[in-house]
């Protein structure tokens, strides 16, 4: 028997009030035993309630119940990530291929909430949401799309659904008379189908893939252009070749990104010699007497201003209207190409270099859209004597995740940051999260600890993935992943966060101490709010990561898939299998 | 007999298993409980029966008392602070108290006994760092406690803890 069953009530109760919130709900899952002595006391439970973000005004009903306390705390618990995640968290990886290209291979995410529709609309929507692992083969040109499902009892697992061989491609993929032709992945891009034509929740998943040459062989092979196919993925028929673009690179230039639209345009941001990037964008038309279709409208812009090599553009990605390119190291936008339907050729105009230098103040400061937009606020209709001469105004406010390392001599603040911004619409009009604004008014909200050194990354950078409803943000950097936990409501919706308090007067957009109450069982550092990480478990080197749902993160390593489930339900399994297809191929290489 | 006035500062304790342990009354005195009985019955020399606590326990307890003769009796203000750090034990206590886990529990029952709220409070602290970074299992093996959660109570447990409906 325990030596815990030789002590009086009062003296576990003792041991218990001198646990941490995270040691005090493990040992709420441990036994009986505890669960019985924390139930005799709610002043245990509340002072462990008060050690943990949430809404300080506690209802009166639950406050004087025990059980209740304790259903409370558990459940806040999970949701803010105090529930012994590192100990806990089951870990799951799927062993890939030797020949799986990791740089090139991508995590795709789609559903609902890829749209940008706020957490409030997100509740009256179904959750819909997939996680795709587009996988390249290096020996082959292979791509293989494996879709994360559930599958018996094992729970979600990587299922190859298409396999897309260039063997099957001949039609689209030029060959030569001479000699057989070996093609290599360059690229590949995913985007949803057009919602305009389709459902919106059950769109079908397109994928882009950039085709080569591998080892040139004759003058037929050299000359032969890039080959971009974009495959719709069928439910029934597989891969479908939908669009066929010729695309023309110098021998000097270098694709190093590229992305989709919805309405099958292809931007490739391509590397003309030492730190020149130009951004083309290509589109198919259609020869309405003829109606053969054609590669066109080939824009080149230059990207402006690129200084220094970590400045290099890596990434990219198409938000609504709205391109966003990213350098070499964090997957922040810092060029804007807005509005996409780019007809004129004003360079100027059509690339922007994002200001992401961060001022180094405490008060609200005006800026246009900086980081990524993750969720929203509406304030419908406030009547505020400071505000619109006291007319019934709309205001909305937006939380922005934002990683800033640029100095400045006059002052900035270097870090991840959450940013509260302001926007007053002319008319009763929510904020859209993937629209760029030309001027908003942001306020800090939140710092992120526990940030590597953002001037000594790896040749990788941090890979960043945001939950579908932004109550979590995993940062990768080569093999650490770090998840921070937070409510965006805490620092939108002044109702939600300080749970019937009253407000600052006059703080009609709720950027007095935002999320002051909600967090004040945590660090504050510059009238901010201290968010600190939990660790996951490593499990190699990090390519990509994304989350399927709050509690589900998955990570594309040099090892193969693996995910992290750090739900209620995880109980610290770990287990490791070989992606479909693996564990035959692998055994073959050994005899 | 009288005690004589070299003796005058010390008192003896009779500990449960009849073990004689003659100790100055200032260290003695770190207890509550003997300083009320020594203000209660006066300090005629007898020895003060201390019936829940046997001699190994009392000689560590004792130990603890000594080091701590000197200390300040603890403030409400401190209690509350002390709470919020389960980790900060003093360096001579956390060695103190590097004994086995029957004798930890004793010790701090002894200190709730003799009323000695500072043994007490790094004796809590100590089993609290000892659950510190476990998993429900570890504590369970680190304490001989049984699962006692029938797999029905446990997904009822979970039900209760989930917060996100996305699964």
């Amino acid at each position: 028997m325990s030596l815990f069953h030789h002590l009086p009530a009062e003296l576990v109760r003792e041991v218990l009030e001198e646990l941490d919130p995270e040691s005090f709900y493990l040992c709420l899952q441990t036994s009986k035993l505890f669960r019985q002595h924390a139930g005799t006391s709610t002043k245990l439970l509340r002072d462990h309630l008060s050690r943990i973000p949430g809404r300080r005004i506690i209802s009166p009903h639950i406050l004087g119940d025990a059980n209740a306390l304790i259903r409370e705390f558990s459940k806040r618990a999970a949701q803010h990530l105090v529930a012994g995640v590192p100990w806990m968290v089951d870990r799951h990886s799927w062993l890939a291929s030797s020949h799986s290209n990791k740089k090139i291979s991508t995590l795709v995410r789609w559903g609902c909430d890829t749209e940008g529709n706020s957490i409030a609309n997100l509740d009256t929507h179904p959750f819909h949401n997939h996680l795709v692992l587009i996988e390249v083969r290096s020996n082959d040109a292979t791509v293989n799309v494996y879709i994360v499902e559930e599958y018996m009892q094992c729970g979600y697992c990587p299922r190859l659904k298409h396999i897309i061989s260039p063997h099957s491609l001949s039609e689209h993929l030029p060959a030569c008379g001479q000699h057989y032709v070996q093609y290599q992945v360059l690229k590949v891009a995913s985007c949803m189908s057009d919602p305009s034509t389709d459902d919106p929740h059950n769109s079908d998943l397109m994928i882009a893939v950039l085709y080569q040459v591998q080892t040139p062989s004759c003058d037929m092979c050299s000359n032969a252009s890039m080959k971009l196919l974009v495959f719709r993925l069928d439910a029934k028929f597989g891969p479908m070749v939908i669009e066929s673009f010729e695309i023309e690179v110098e021998r000097d230039e270098q694709v190093v990104a590229m992305a989709m639209t919805r309405s099958t345009e292809a931007i490739i941001v391509i590397r003309h010699g030492f730190n020149v990037h130009m951004v083309m964008v290509y589109r198919i038309e259609k020869d309405d007497t003829t109606l053969e279709r054609h590669t066109s409208r080939e824009t080149r812009l230059i990207i402006p201003s690129i200084q220094s090599p970590r400045e290099c553009v890596s990434g990219i990605s198409v938000q609504g209207d709205t391109v966003h390119l990213y350098p070499a190291t964090f997957p922040m936008p810092h060029w804007i190409l807005s509005p996409l339907s780019i007809v004129s050729d004003d360079i100027s105009e059509a690339i922007e270099r994002r200001d992401t230098l961060l001022p180094d103040v405490v008060d609200v400061f005006p800026k246009h859209s900086l980081g990524r937009a993750i969720a929203h606020h509406h304030h419908h209709l406030v009547t505020d004597p400071d505000l619109n001469e006291g007319a019934a105004t709309c205001v909305n406010t937006a939380l922005e995740f934002m990683i800033s390392r640029e100095e400045s001599l006059t002052g900035s603040r270097t870090g991840a940051f959450l940013l509260k911004a302001l926007h007053y619409p002319t008319s009763c009009k929510h904020f859209d999260l993937s629209k760029d604004y030309r001027r908003l008014h942001h306020v800090f909200v939140a710092q992120l600890a526990g940030l590597p050194d953002l001037h000594n990354l790896s040749t990788l950078g941090l890979r960043i993935a945001i939950s579908p409803r932004s109550h979590r943000i995993a940062i990768a950097s080569w093999k650490t992943v770090n998840v921070w936990s937070l409510d965006p409501e805490a620092f939108l919706n002044p109702d939600y966060s300080l749970g019937g308090a009253p407000g600052v007067p006059g703080d009609y957009a709720f950027t007095e101490g935002c999320g002051w109450q909600f967090y004040s069982s945590g660090k504050f550092h510059r009238e901010c709010v201290v968010l600190e990480p939990v660790e996951l478990p490593g499990s190699g080197v990090v390519f990509d990561l994304e989350f399927r749902n709050e509690d589900e993160l998955w990570g594309w390593t040099s090892t193969g898939m693996c995910r992290w489930d750090f739900s209620v339900d995880a109980c610290a399994k770990f287990d490791i299998l070989y992606m479909e297809g693996v564990r035959e191929e692998e055994g073959h290489k050994k005899r | 007999m009288a005690a004589t006035s070299a003796d005058a500062k010390k008192v003896t304790l009779t500990t449960s298993d009849n073990a004689d342990l003659t100790v100055e009354r200032e260290v003695a005195e770190r207890s509550i409980l003997i300083k009320n009985l020594l203000e209660d019955i006066g300090d005629n020399g007898d020895a003060i029966p201390i019936p829940n606590v046997n001699e190994a326990v009392m000689k560590k307890v004792l130990e603890w008392c000594e080091q701590h003769r000197k200390d300040p009796p603890a403030s409400q203000d401190d209690d509350a602070d002390s709470r919020k750090k389960s980790t900060d034990i003093d360096e001579w206590d956390q060695k103190f108290m590097q004994v086995d886990q029957e004798m930890l529990f004793e010790i701090i029952l002894a200190a709730n006994y003799l009323d000695i709220k500072a043994l007490l409070d790094v004796g809590c602290k100590t089993v609290a760092n000892m659950i510190k970074g476990k998993s429900p299992d570890e504590i369970r093996k680190t304490f001989n406690i049984q699962n006692d959660f029938t797999p029905e109570e446990e997904d009822q447990i979970r039900r209760e803890n989930e917060w996100a409906e996305d699964r």
